[in-house]
């Protein structure tokens, strides 16, 4: 059960919220659970959209190395419920399930390129140690990324590390809102015959 | 200084992208500057995560209502462990806050806790009132 109610759909009547909530049932990432507790304080579920249209979904930096980014602060922070989730926009941008395998070794990992490992080295610096983020790091960046790129993804690597870090306390699990779709979630989260 | 503040270092990166400038502008307004939950008690948990050294020990101070060290326990456990967000103090966070105020106060840490992340990687430290939505 999760430590905070997930607000009742049929209880919605907001339409913009209930279409919020759709979305998230039809396409995931986010998946309805958490989405469904944010409903509780509607400002808080309407902001939450936004920042995921603006900053993950679209934006300047693209969705392919934002949602590595994510998936690394789920891995790094144990937020199983973030991590057994996936981006179906990410999937149409290329990324194959083998990609998320070895984020957390990523600076060893030959699966990853030059770009992405500078990224995953900036989320390392975010989530863990701002000491991580010295000159050569900075170097590494600017070399690969624009001034506005850098903005973007670091914001973004904030939001999620943010909310990660809070939806681990919250004890939610898939499934359990308005399951109308596997969307978004990953192969160890499908029924043995969909993987 | 004029008659007009500065805007603080934080906005002004990332102003760099308007729409990420628009989106942080929106969430000060509508989850940090109002809401249930009374701005006072959303400081003190940015202090907190801020590591502001007259917060951080609040397990140990008398300066903070049961009420005030329901919510800094749930700071800590978002920002260092989250084993610390056990029934006990599920129950002391129901006992004193409704739901709404909950997710309002949980969201809202959570916006906190990863901007002050970003922030210190990029070398910037807010201080003072600048807090409550780095």
């Amino acid at each position: 059960m999760p430590r905070i109610s997930y607000f009742p759909f049929d209880q919605l009547e907001d339409p913009e919220l209930r279409a919020i909530i759709e979305h998230a049932a039809r396409n995931g990432t986010p998946r309805p659970e958490t989405q469904s507790v944010r409903a509780h304080a509607p400002a808080t579920l309407r902001d939450f959209w936004w920042q995921w249209e603006r900053t993950f979904r679209n934006g300047v930096c693209d969705h392919a190395i934002k949602e590595l980014c994510r998936v690394y602060v789920s891995k790094t922070v144990e937020c199983l419920y973030c991590g057994s989730q996936r981006s179906g926009r990410g999937r149409e941008q290329g990324l194959a399930e083998r990609d998320y395998d070895e984020l957390l070794e990523f600076e060893s990992s030959e699966r990853y390129d030059e770009r992405q490992r500078a990224a995953l080295a900036y989320t390392k610096a975010i989530a863990w140690d701002p000491a991580l983020a010295d000159d050569e790091l900075w170097e590494r960046l600017h070399l690969h990324f624009s001034d506005e790129e850098l903005v973007e993804l670091g914001y973004f690597v904030a939001v999620t590390f943010g909310q990660q870090s809070w939806v681990r306390t919250l004890d939610v699990g898939h499934h359990e809102v308005l399951d109308l779709s596997d969307a978004g979630l990953a192969p160890s989260e499908l029924p043995a015959e969909a993987r | 200084m004029g008659g007009i503040d500065p805007v603080a270092a934080g906005d002004a990166v990332r102003a760099r992208v308007p729409d990420v400038l628009r989106t942080y502008r929106d969430t000060r307004a509508n989850v940090a500057e109002s809401g249930a939950v009374e701005r006072e008690l959303k400081v003190l948990c940015a202090r907190y995560l801020n590591g502001d050294p007259e917060v951080t020990g609040f397990e140990r101070s008398e300066r903070f209502d049961d009420r005030e060290r329901a919510a800094l326990g749930w700071a800590q456990a978002i920002a260092w462990d989250p084993t610390l967000a056990d029934d006990a103090l599920w129950d002391r966070l129901h006992r004193h806050f409704s739901e709404p105020e909950l997710a309002e106060l949980g969201y809202y840490m959570a916006i906190v806790h990863g901007q002050l992340h970003w922030l210190r990687a990029l070398g910037i430290e807010p201080s003072g009132d600048e807090v409550l939505a780095p």
